[in-house]
């Protein structure tokens, strides 16, 4: 007999989330859907006949982890639907910032999942490596997006403000520093990956994970827009896929691209670009995360390399649409493919906004990736996805009864 | 390490621009990168005002360390005392809800037992300009303060420019 086994809230990755899984009289996995219960969907409207310059500040407030990446999408976004040619200089600092966000984000999701594979004798000197990584991200993001969150250098155009000879100096030194970081930590990782176990000894099924569907990446760093059919993108309604129960809770569309779900991220970039070996599987995307580290920090010395500190941050063609054009920005976030699309007025204002967030190509396959194990292992193919659902809002709300926090916090 | 921390005083603007009034700490930075020009302390190398949005406790809180300057940080964000709302209240570490354990998940790190963590790990100190909110619209967006927490953002720029002087 199969029954229903719920995980909720499914824990130590970023947003609110629920597993519903049926599994047999054995605990295996004969069905799962996993689903937001944030709500997102819906979200662009309120950017409707707002100026066009709002919209990298207003999206970079959809979630606290990926503002720089939702900034660039919409930025990208924008220009193409206003027909603008971003400089050069003002993309190179544009890529390094958004690369900033991803050698912080990587090793942060190291972090969440530190207690399921690093041994607790080693946990300390793996942590303070973490943090000595993303202490570099965060510099990259301060030092050229401006500030340490959201960054309000990155604007239509190109970037507000260029970088001094001496920052350019700094940067390259600090990414050096992260590729030494980058490649202990990744070996470190390796390893324990390998051993196919996690650090209370339970052995973790080869196939946990595996699932069918194709991998969708355009850039191993960035993202390049000829690598994307925005018109085969199209989003389902979660009626459509989940069981109506599941649907009635589920917070997010279902988007497919070329009439099929795809999974974004780590391993979708590292098998379309660098060959990688692992295309199945929840362990293979934390060994792509783990190996697309130095890539960061490689690719960020050959920009800095190319980077004229005194060339011309943006450019100054006005920002202005026809009012018909759909623009799109699709850049690879640290969990993948992030697409922003808009249409601009005459009067520079927003005609049309949507989105599609990383996550959100992902959220489908994650539940169907746990069936055939034992529901034990489900939360952690949920992991190696490092799911971000946006968005919380936070602040501080009184504990009446002493010691916890308003639950509204958490529904 | 970032710049912002090898600041001894961090200004934090928390909150989000697209629920109502959770756009106080945002409004509150921009009234204090306003009066800059005026306020020559604003100004100084060792003070950083960030718009924090919701992102404190990721980009910054959970960052610091032995090794960061911080010696202050200064909060600006609504609050739910039960107060009328737009009153403003200084809050300290031992007035922030207890939490025993982070238990949920990175995304809601709550920052209440963040701040507490670097006081009492680090001795930085923490105190939180907190406004009573009228409206915070989550989960449906509106870019727009309530008057009465409108009204609150001058008085409450002077507060945090008082913080400076202790």
């Amino acid at each position: 007999m199969s029954k229903t086994v719920e995980i909720k809230p499914t824990t130590r990755h970023e947003g609110h989330t629920n597993l519903v899984l049926t599994v047999d009289d054995e605990g295996i996995v004969e069905s799962g859907a996993y689903h937001s219960v944030t709500p997102v969907r819906g979200f662009e409207k309120f950017l409707y006949g707002k100026v066009a310059e709002f919209a990298p500040i207003a999206v970079s407030r959809f979630c606290g982890i990926c503002p720089t990446a939702h900034s660039t999408s919409s930025v990208e976004a924008l220009e193409r639907a206003c027909g603008m040619e971003p400089s050069k200089d003002g993309l190179i600092l544009r890529e390094l910032t958004a690369i900033g966000n991803k050698m912080h984000s990587h090793p942060l999701h190291q972090f969440l999942i530190a207690p399921d594979y690093v041994p607790k004798d080693e946990y300390a000197d793996v942590v303070k490596r973490i943090q000595e990584m993303r202490k570099i991200g965060q510099y990259f993001v301060d030092t050229i997006g401006g500030e340490a969150i959201h960054p309000p250098n990155i604007k239509i155009g190109g970037m507000a403000k260029n970088i001094t000879p001496e920052a350019k100096e700094k940067l390259i030194s600090r990414a050096k520093n992260y590729l030494e970081l980058a490649a202990v930590q990744c070996d470190y990782m390796m390893n324990l990956y390998n051993e196919r176990k996690l650090n209370d000894g339970t052995e973790i099924p080869e196939k946990l994970g595996y699932h069918d569907y194709p991998l969708l990446a355009t850039s191993l760093t960035y993202g390049d827009i000829s690598k994307f059919d925005y018109s085969q993108a199209v989003e389902y309604s979660p009626f459509e896929h989940y069981p109506k129960e599941v649907a009635l809770q589920a917070c997010t569309n279902i988007p497919k691209y070329k009439g099929s779900l795809v999974e974004v991220g780590p391993r979708a970039r590292m098998v379309t670009f660098k060959d990688f070996k692992e295309t199945k599987g929840a362990l293979g995307i934390h060994k792509a995360r783990a190996l697309e580290m130095a890539h960061y920090a490689e690719r960020a010395l050959d920009l800095l390399d190319e980077l004229n500190t005194s060339g011309a941050p943006f450019c100054t063609d006005p920002i202005v649409g026809d009012g018909e054009t759909v623009g799109v920005g699709a850049i690879e976030a640290a969990r993948g493919h992030n697409v922003h699309a808009a249409v601009v007025g005459k009067d520079g204002r927003i005609v049309e906004y949507s989105a599609i967030v990383a996550t959100t190509w992902n959220i489908p396959i994650i539940g169907e990736a746990t069936v055939g194990h034992h529901y034990k292992f489900a939360e952690h193919v949920v992991r190696a996805y490092d799911p971000c659902v946006s968005c919380a809002t936070h602040m501080i709300a009184k504990d009446y009864d002493g010691n916890t926090v308003d639950e509204k916090l958490f529904k | 390490m970032p710049e912002y921390l090898e600041k001894e005083t961090l200004i934090l603007g928390c909150g989000n621009i697209l629920l109502a009034d959770d756009g106080f700490g945002f409004a509150v930075v921009q009234r204090l990168n306003e009066l800059k020009e005026t306020t020559p302390k604003l100004k100084s190398e060792t003070v950083g005002i960030i718009d924090a949005g919701t992102g404190a406790s990721h980009f910054i809180l959970s960052l610091i360390d032995e090794e960061s300057k911080v010696k202050k940080v200064i909060i600006a964000d609504i609050i739910d005392y039960g107060l009328k709302p737009g009153e403003l209240t200084r809050l300290y570490p031992d007035d922030l809800p207890k939490i025993p354990k982070y238990h949920i998940d990175a995304h809601d790190m709550p920052l209440a037992g963040m701040l507490n963590d670097i006081h009492n790990r680090y001795g930085i100190e923490v105190v939180v300009i907190g406004c009573q909110y009228k409206y915070m619209s989550a989960p449906d967006v509106c870019v727009e303060l309530s008057e009465e927490v409108t009204a609150a953002v001058d008085k409450a720029a002077e507060m945090v420019l008082e913080e400076l002087e202790k």
